[in-house]
This record gives structure tokens, sequence and C-alpha cells, in this order.
């Protein structure tokens, strides 16, 4: 096998660059050479873009040009892109257009209204006690939230905020808490050459 | 009949109900009044307590103009009052792309125009990268980002001779609308206050930080920013919202209901 293709390389290169990181940050020794690497990262991120524009080509027009289910939505997709490429580009009050008619006024309508509701409708039957509890929540929490609900009773203020700060802030606080043990397993794996997710293998 | 309305067909009258009920207050004005709450009044304080002279940090990371966009401008016009009076200075920065991309609406908004340009306030631009981005710019912007959104080399910015890294600031305030975990870690806990502009489904979340004191003050879209707009004197679009916002959260109630309603009587009928 060729040398540049040996995976010790790149694990290499990932856990020499993570303990230098590591060791900057608790020492502060070499942080110039620290901020110099974090920035490659800002540039690599730049790079996403244009691979999330080599993407969607290939995928949409492979889909296109073979008929495979749903095609024609990949003809509405690709060609907004295009459109939308090109006037960003081109003509800037066309695109503040987009931007401020069309985008916004889309995102937001699916975000903030159909899709909470989408799952209101669906998500909220009662199947036993545990979702009761939920929803039981939810309609505090939601009532807490608008402007509507302390006029309805002060007693939902008091038991929303009871809620927020009990209950839901509890369990977050052992969510949290398990995020990071669960990131310095994740540290402590990549130092012992065990995570390899970086390079493509589960 | 109920029972043979195909699933597609009950979310399309869901969907278009939820459009008649958000258009009645632009029809008639319920005027409820909006309350402020104590962290709404925290957040006020704390940017009208901070020392004169200060730079600080506004990382914009969504573009969603009727949701967390709203807080953002809200936060972003008290900052910017001091800003005008001499008081503060203001850099701006973007995460993600879609920040970028409404940006101009946002400008228009906050009226930048009577602001003196890399000497009041200035506009990074694009350090994509996420939390890699949020990390750098806290180490060493200089080493983040080169030149502002314009292209002008940060060497020829006055501000920026005083922004190198966290340390040189008074305050950090960023949006996210997921997890509050990223901007905590690389933000929080540097001797910096940390302000979060988080979606309201998030306040969970960002109390375990709260409590901890990594995030000194959190703002919310609907009516926490509604409050903070009239604690401000400067209505905006929270408070437009906010009668939808209460008809919407009553009409999403009564669709909870009427789904378990819905879902017992099939139940029974299959019975």
């Amino acid at each position: 096998m060729s040398v540049l293709r040996r995976r010790e390389i790149p694990m290499a290169l990932y856990i020499i660059v993570m303990v230098y990181l590591i060791l900057s940050n608790y020492t502060g020794l070499g942080k110039d050479v620290a901020a110099n690497i974090r920035s490659w990262g800002i540039a690599i991120a730049t790079f996403a873009a244009l691979i999330g524009v080599i993407s969607i080509s290939y995928i949409h027009l492979l889909k296109i040009y073979r008929r495979r289910a749903g095609w024609p939505y990949s003809i509405v997709l690709f060609t907004c892109f295009i459109v939308y490429f090109v006037v960003a580009h081109v003509y800037t009050p066309g695109y503040n257009w987009i931007i401020n008619n069309l985008s916004i006024p889309l995102g937001a309508a699916f975000l903030s209204g159909f899709n909470t509701l989408g799952v209101i409708f669906r998500g909220s039957r009662v199947r036993s006690i545990w979702s009761l509890l939920i929803v039981i929540s939810v309609v505090f929490t939601a009532l807490f939230m608008a402007s509507v609900g302390p006029v309805i009773s002060p007693a939902i203020v008091s038991v929303a905020t009871w809620i927020k700060d009990y209950p839901t802030t509890g369990v977050f606080r052992a969510v949290t808490v398990g995020i990071g043990i669960g990131l310095l397993m994740l540290v402590v794996r990549a130092i012992l050459g065990m995570e390899k997710s970086y390079l493509g293998e589960m | 009949m109920a029972r043979k309305l195909k699933p597609e067909f009950e979310d399309s009258i869901v969907m278009l109900l939820f459009i008649v009920v958000a258009s009645i207050p632009m029809a008639v004005p319920i005027g409820i009044p909006v309350q402020v709450d104590a962290m709404t009044n925290k957040l006020y304080n704390i940017i009208e307590n901070l020392p004169d002279g200060g730079i600080v940090l506004y990382d914009l990371t969504i573009l969603n103009w009727f949701t967390n966009f709203q807080s953002d401008i809200a936060i972003l016009k008290q900052i910017l009052r001091r800003v005008r009076t001499g008081e503060l200075y203001l850099v701006i920065m973007n995460e993600d792309t879609g920040s970028i991309m409404g940006i101009d609406k946002a400008w228009n908004t906050l009226k930048l125009g009577d602001l003196q340009y890399g000497v009041q306030w200035v506009w990074l631009g694009l350090v994509p990268g996420a939390e890699n981005a949020e990390a750098a710019v806290a180490a060493n912007v200089w080493a983040a980002k080169e030149t502002d959104h314009y292209g002008t080399p940060l060497s020829q910015l006055p501000l920026m001779q005083r922004f190198h890294s966290i340390k040189d600031l008074v305050l950090v305030c960023t949006g996210m609308n997921t997890s509050p975990d990223p901007p905590c870690r690389q933000f929080g806990g540097k001797g910096v206050p940390l302000i979060l502009q988080n979606g309201i489904s998030t306040i969970p979340l960002m109390m375990p930080y709260v409590e901890a004191g990594v995030i000194v003050a959190y703002m919310t879209p609907g009516l926490q920013t509604a409050g903070y707009e009239k604690v401000l004197g400067e209505l905006g679009l929270a408070t437009s919202f906010a009668d939808a916002q209460s008809v919407t959260v009553l009409y999403a109630l009564l669709i909870m209901v009427l789904s378990n309603i819905m879902y017992y009587r099939r139940r029974r009928m299959k019975k």
C-alpha cells in the first residue's frame, strides 16, 4: 500500500494537532501557532461551501438525467439554485428581493408555524401517563410563553416557572454533564487511536 | 366523516385554520399587556452598566427574521444607543452564510449610516467554521480574519487595534437556535460576560449555564423580546407579533385537544 494512503498518517496528524491544541490551551505555550491552526479550520470550512455546490449539482443533475423518483423536484431545486446564484452575483436588488420577499417569509412560515403545528397535531396524543405529563407541561409552558398566559391565570406563570427551573433544568443539567463526559471520552479515544470516525470509519 | 379524512387533508385543514387564526389580530387587535420578566431586566441592566470605552462582540449566527433576528435586532438597538453616544464600540461577525443573506435588512432596520465605520463599529463578515470560528476569534481574531467584510485589512481599522482576543472585550453576545454548548465552551468562562439569544424551546438547555454564571443573561424571541422592546421604549417586530403569538398558542392548545379526541374516537371505533 502506498505510504500516502496509509491511515496512520492522517491519524498521527489528527492526534498531534489535538494534543498540541490541548496543551497550548492549558499551558499558554505556543498560542500563536495554535491560533494559526484554528484559522486553518476556518479556511477548510470555506471550502465546505464549494463542496456543497459540487454535491448539490452532482446529485440533482444525476437524478434528473436518470429520471429517478422525485426528479421534477430536482429540476425546481436546481433551477432555483442557479437563478439565485446568478442573481446574487449580477443583480443585487433582485437578490435582496428574493431574500426579503421569498426566503425570509417562507422560512419563518415553515419553521415558526406550519412545522411546529404539524408536530403538535401528530405528536401530542396522550398514549400513556408519561405523555400526559409532557402534554400538561407543554400546556403550561406554551401559555407562559405568550402574553395571554398571565391574563388567564397568574398560577400559569408560577407552575411554568417551576417546570422550567426544576424538572427540565435538572434533566438538562444531567444531559450537559453527560455531553461533557462524552467529549472527554472522545478525546481520550482519539488520542489512543481508537476513534476513527474522522477517517470515514465507524 | 372524520374517519374518512386522509391524514394529509387533516394537516391542510389545521394549517389553513392556522392562517385564519393568526390573521385575526391584524383585523381585531387584542392588545394584551406584555409583562417584563426578571431575565429581561437583567439583560437590559447588564448592557446599560457596561464600562465606557468597552468593545462588544456580536456574533450574528441565525437568519430567521421573524424569530431569532427580532431578538438580535432588539439587543443591537440597545448596544447601538451606547455606541452612538461614544460609550461603547461594536464588532459584528457572522458564523454562517444564512445570517449574511439577510444582513442588508438588518442594517437598514438598525440605521447604521450615522456611525463612523472602522472607528465606532466594524463588520468582520463571515467567519466560517461554527464552533471552530468561535474558538479562533476568542483566541486571536487577527489570525482568524485578516480583513473585514469589505476586504479592508484589520490593520487599517482603528477599532480593531484594540481588539485582539476575547480579553479585550466587555461583552460577547451570540445567537443559537439549538444547543447553547458551543458558544458557552468558546466564549464562556473567560472572564467576559456572555449573553445568549436562543430559541424559546432551548431555555432548559441554557439554564445549567445560567446557574453556573457562564451565560449572564439570555433573550428568547416572542414574549421576552416584546417585553425587552417595552423596556427599551422602541416597539419592534416582537411587539407586533405578541397578539398573534397569543392566539396561535391558544389555537395550538385547541389542536392538542382535538387531536386527542380524534385519536381516542378512532381507537374506540377500531375496537
